[in-house]
């Protein structure tokens, strides 16, 4: 029996109880929600004049407009709907590494099932993938409430192991899914870029709001081992000796630049990245990134209109 | 390793093995489990030998290690330098001692010795004067000191050497340090240096009976050891020939394997007359011994001679054991007849019956005058009536060494018996009771179960005499010289044996009347009997068994013997004995013929003194200060400087457990920094 909160701590879900998953773009719903939809209908936020033509429901003719100009106008409004996330889960061996106490899997898995948690409150469609070098598993989307438990059992399953195929996931549910959703993937990115940012910005050319959330480890951040040691690859096996003093400056060098190759691609493509780390409290690094996209959605709108 | 002790002072070359380490080899380091080697860039050689050359500390500790076993190896060499560099050449005694024991002919332990020992020869300044002493139990000179100081005595000494062959002796060192003292004490010159080189394998087992005695002060002692470790070998330590129940004679050897690491297979052989009669195989575990027995039917009356026979091994000498068993001639015992109304000597007769290690004959009052040939016992009941003649025929009897039995009874006159044993110091006095009454009798209470007469009785079943009744006795009065063998409840002397002249008497107060006592209806009565007339016929011990080295003395049960031939290992030797005594100079068997007996021969077998078997050894050091004296000037260099060199084993094994414990946890804390993150 899997407990919500084997995954979520009670912190964790108080911190961002006031919070909200929300799409930057406009997303194709079902159902009514809270993100914009394309469409537009009977939902609060006004959107614009129309001249009226025939078969105008005659409610939405602004009659005072009319009285003004002598012309009929009909209102038109923003529709509100809700979302199909679907959070792509790394499952490779190199999630499970980490030298605080918690690893880099558990941490990921605490994060997707907080923004699992938090999307299904928002009566969101959440649907969840786990990959490593293939497809682990696949839940589908759905809004009901029961689904985040299914969600959960198949989460707990995963073992990290195996390496990592990001660009074939990608692919995959770049046909999965219906255009205008978001995909959140959670991942290390500790894997050559090039193939995984072009399957990005596929995702993004069909209109999917697309979140990279990196999750990081201390020791990869600060390479600090002391002397000389044999380093092996968690994937591929493969050791390296090493003395960490004199590599050090290199090893942060070549981080820096790989992940802020990430960052500016996908900020060139309008996709979210955000990184997080093992040793900062979840509940603190979640309120920080949903306020953080709130305040920039918000500003983003205000500068459209 | 003598010849490669210069190579270890090459050794210190060595010294360049752990710097060329600490450069090249990559240290110890721990395997660390990392997400991804993506950034982690390949590092250069440049980079690995640089950093391993970081333990600059371990590296030294392990360079005075180097040092220390070069040194260590290295030693005696150095001393020899040393040695060299600071003799002065001058005119020297010298007596090379060569240990040609039996033990040295352990496989090729000869050859090393006369090699090291012609060496040594050969290394003496020329000018130096050399005597060569061959010893096991004595010495042999077989190279005197000449009286030129040319170079002819090394060569001379050198071919003495060459011709030393192990022999069959055990080693006695104190008797040829004494011949080699000796030898240097008649050289002229005493401020000269005297010098003994002796070379042996240094057996614990020869050190055992080493005495008080010390060389001299004033003479060098050189010990050079030549022996060889823990050789394969099996011994026969023993073998023992009895005659068994059946009416074989059984011959058990006893095998051991004195190696002490090896288990052996012996093959163990009998061998009578020649033949091989029978082989048994076995697996002797290390230094474990085993017993074998062997059964041969036997012939009546005559003896069984032969050896046991084990396969070849490192030590060849001790692999055949001698082995012989010769029937002794049976004792004459006399019965005299009674001459009383109430004798018992058919009832004597009749507890004699079947095979008895003696020959008994009864004879009558009559023939106690005539001469005793031959006769060691005399048993007579009472002596009822004895006139004067036969008395003193007894009493000469007894006092040219026959022993006599003398049971008492009611018809025994006091006087003539008191007269026969006048000066023993023992009175025969009346009865005990005016007459016999069955409800008046009187116990056994003591009985010297110490005695070689009651040996039998000694067990908790048959020591118990008190249940004998003696309803009459005579009373002994017992003097110093007496020894009283059981006494009646009263305390009165039961049984007595007094000596006199050469011979001894036997007397029993109670007898054997079945008026007197209850003895005769006793189931013991006829073993005591036998245990009476075995005790006093015992017959001295024939040795038909000795060792190598030791004089032989064939004495027989009538006096003195000659010899007829030996055949020692194959070598056939006749060996006429003019002095009485032989010397028995290897193993085999002998025979020989007593000198006023044609009817036989008698067999005695010659063995390898056991110790020579033995591979304990002591060390060169122990056996100089055992031997040595203190003093002594060389001796004391070489026994300190091998106590120096033992105390540097000592030390060296402390610097190389600390020096194990400092890098253990020099290493240690390296890996806790490593473990650092």
């Amino acid at each position: 029996m899997v407990d919500r909160f084997q995954f979520i701590a009670p912190a964790a879900l108080t911190a961002i109880s006031d919070l909200r998953l929300l799409a930057r773009t406009v997303v194709a719903g079902m159902a009514g929600g809270v993100h914009r939809s394309a469409r537009t209908g009977s939902a609060a936020e006004f959107a614009q004049y129309r001249s009226y033509a025939q078969g105008d429901d005659p409610r939405l003719v602004d009659w005072r407009l009319y009285g003004r100009s002598d012309r009929l106008y009909v209102r038109q409004f923003n529709e509100e709907t809700n979302l199909r996330c679907t959070i792509l889960l790394d499952c490779s061996a190199s999630m499970d590494y980490g030298s605080g106490e918690v690893d880099k899997f558990r941490y990921a898995q605490m994060l997707v099932a907080c923004l699992a948690t938090l999307a299904t409150e928002q009566r969101d469609e959440v649907g969840f993938a786990a990959f490593g070098s293939q497809l682990e598993t696949y839940v589908p989307g759905r809004a009901r409430t029961d689904h985040l438990h299914r969600l959960l059992v198949a989460m707990a399953n995963v073992r990290p192991q195996g390496g990592t195929d990001t660009e074939g996931i990608l692919r995959f549910i770049g046909d999965a899914l219906p255009a205008r959703g978001m995909v959140v993937l959670v991942s290390d990115l500790l894997h050559p870029l090039e193939s995984v940012l072009q399957q990005l910005r596929s995702l993004r050319a069909r209109r999917h709001d697309v979140l990279v959330l990196q999750i990081s480890d201390r020791a990869e951040r600060d390479f600090s081992f002391e002397g000389a040691l044999t380093l092996r690859d968690a994937e591929e096996g493969r050791e390296l000796f090493a003395v960490p003093s004199a590599v050090r400056a290199e090893y942060l060098e070549n981080r820096s630049k790989h992940f802020a190759q990430i960052r500016r691609e996908c900020l060139a493509a309008e996709i979210d990245v955000e990184e997080f780390s093992c040793d900062e409290p979840l509940d603190r690094a979640l309120q920080r990134f949903l306020t953080r996209r709130s305040h920039a959605l918000f500003t983003s709108i205000r500068r459209s209109r | 390793m003598g010849v490669l002790l210069p190579l270890f002072i090459a050794g210190s070359a060595l010294l360049v093995v752990p710097f060329l380490i600490h450069r090249i080899r990559r240290p110890e380091r721990q395997v660390q489990h990392f997400s991804s080697l993506l950034f982690v860039p390949e590092i250069k050689r440049e980079v690995i030998e640089r950093r391993s050359v970081e333990h600059v500390p371990l590296m030294l500790l392990r360079m005075l290690l180097l040092l220390l076993l070069t040194a260590a190896f290295a030693r005696p060499y150095i001393e020899q330098l040393q040695a060299a560099i600071v003799r002065e050449p001058s005119a020297a005694f010298h007596v090379v001692a060569l240990d040609i024991s039996a033990s040295m002919a352990t496989e090729g332990v000869m050859l090393a010795a006369v090699t090291k020992a012609q060496s040594l020869v050969d290394s003496l300044p020329v000018g130096e004067r050399i005597c060569v002493l061959l010893f096991a139990e004595k010495g042999e000179v077989v190279a005197p000191f000449y009286g030129d100081v040319e170079a002819g005595s090394a060569l001379r000494a050198s071919q003495a050497l060459a011709g030393a062959k192990a022999g069959w002796q055990a080693t006695d060192y104190t008797a040829v340090l004494q011949d080699a003292e000796a030898l240097l004490a008649a050289v002229g010159n005493a401020d000269a240096r005297r010098v003994v080189h002796l070379f042996s394998d240094f057996q614990e087992s020869a050190m055992s009976g080493a005495s008080a005695w010390r060389l001299a002060s004033t003479i060098e002692l050189n010990p050079v050891y030549v022996g060889r470790e823990t050789p394969e070998n099996l011994a026969v330590q023993d073998a023992i020939v009895r005659r068994s129940a059946t009416g074989e004679w059984q011959v058990r050897a006893r095998v051991k394997n004195w190696s002490s690491l090896a288990d052996q297979r012996a093959e163990v052989a009998l061998v009578v007359a020649g033949e091989r009669v029978a082989v048994q195989e076995r697996i002797l575990a290390a230094t474990s011994a085993s017993q074998f027995t062997f059964s041969v039917p036997a012939v009546a009356g005559l003896g069984i001679s032969g050896y046991i026979e084990l396969g070849e091994d490192a030590l060849a000498r001790d692999n055949r054991f001698y082995f012989a068993w010769n029937p002794s001639p049976l004792e004459k015992v006399l019965l005299l007849k009674g001459t009383g109304p109430r004798s018992y000597d058919r009832l004597l007769q009749a507890a004699f019956v079947g095979e008895m290690p003696f020959v008994l004959e009864r004879v009558d009052r009559s023939e106690l005058t005539l001469p005793f040939n031959d006769v060691r016992v005399l048993v007579a009941d009472g002596l009822y009536g004895l006139g004067t003649d036969e008395q003193r025929a007894l009493r000469s009897f007894v006092e040219m060494g026959g022993r006599l039995f003398l049971p008492l009874d009611r018809e025994s006159e006091t006087e003539p018996l008191n007269r026969l044993l006048a000066g023993s110091s023992l009175t025969v006095g009346e009865m005990r009771f005016a007459h016999e009454d069955k409800a008046v009798f009187t116990r056994v209470e003591w009985i010297d179960l110490q005695h070689d007469l009651f040996r039998a009785f000694r067990g908790p079943r048959f020591n118990d005499f008190s249940s004998l009744r003696f309803f009459n006795y005579r009373h002994l009065s017992a003097g110093s010289s007496v020894s009283v063998l059981a006494r009646f409840t009263n305390g009165d002397p039961a049984i007595v044996e007094v000596p006199l002249g050469k011979g001894r008497v036997l007397v029993w107060a109670g007898g054997m009347d079945l008026r007197w006592s209850t003895l005769a209806r006793d189931p013991r009565f006829v073993p005591l009997m036998h245990e009476a007339l075995r005790y006093l016929v015992s017959a001295p011990v024939i040795k038909d068994h000795y060792l190598v080295g030791e004089r032989i003395k064939p004495i027989g049960a009538r006096g003195a013997g000659q010899w007829l031939e030996g055949d020692l290992r194959g070598e056939r030797a006749h060996a006429a004995i003019t002095s009485g005594t032989a010397y028995a100079s290897m193993p085999g068997l002998l025979r020989w013929r007593p000198e006023q007996d044609g009817s036989g021969y008698r067999v005695q077998a010659v063995n390898l003194r056991g110790q020579e078997s033995d591979p304990t050894r002591v060390p060169a050091a122990e056996w100089a200060i055992r031997l040595g004296d203190a003093p002594l000037v060389y001796s004391e260099e070489a026994v300190r400087d091998d106590m120096l060199r033992r105390e540097f084993g000592y030390y060296f094994l402390v610097a190389l457990l600390l020096f194990l414990l400092v890098e253990s946890a020099y290493t240690f804390y390296l890996r806790r920094l490593q473990k650092v993150v």
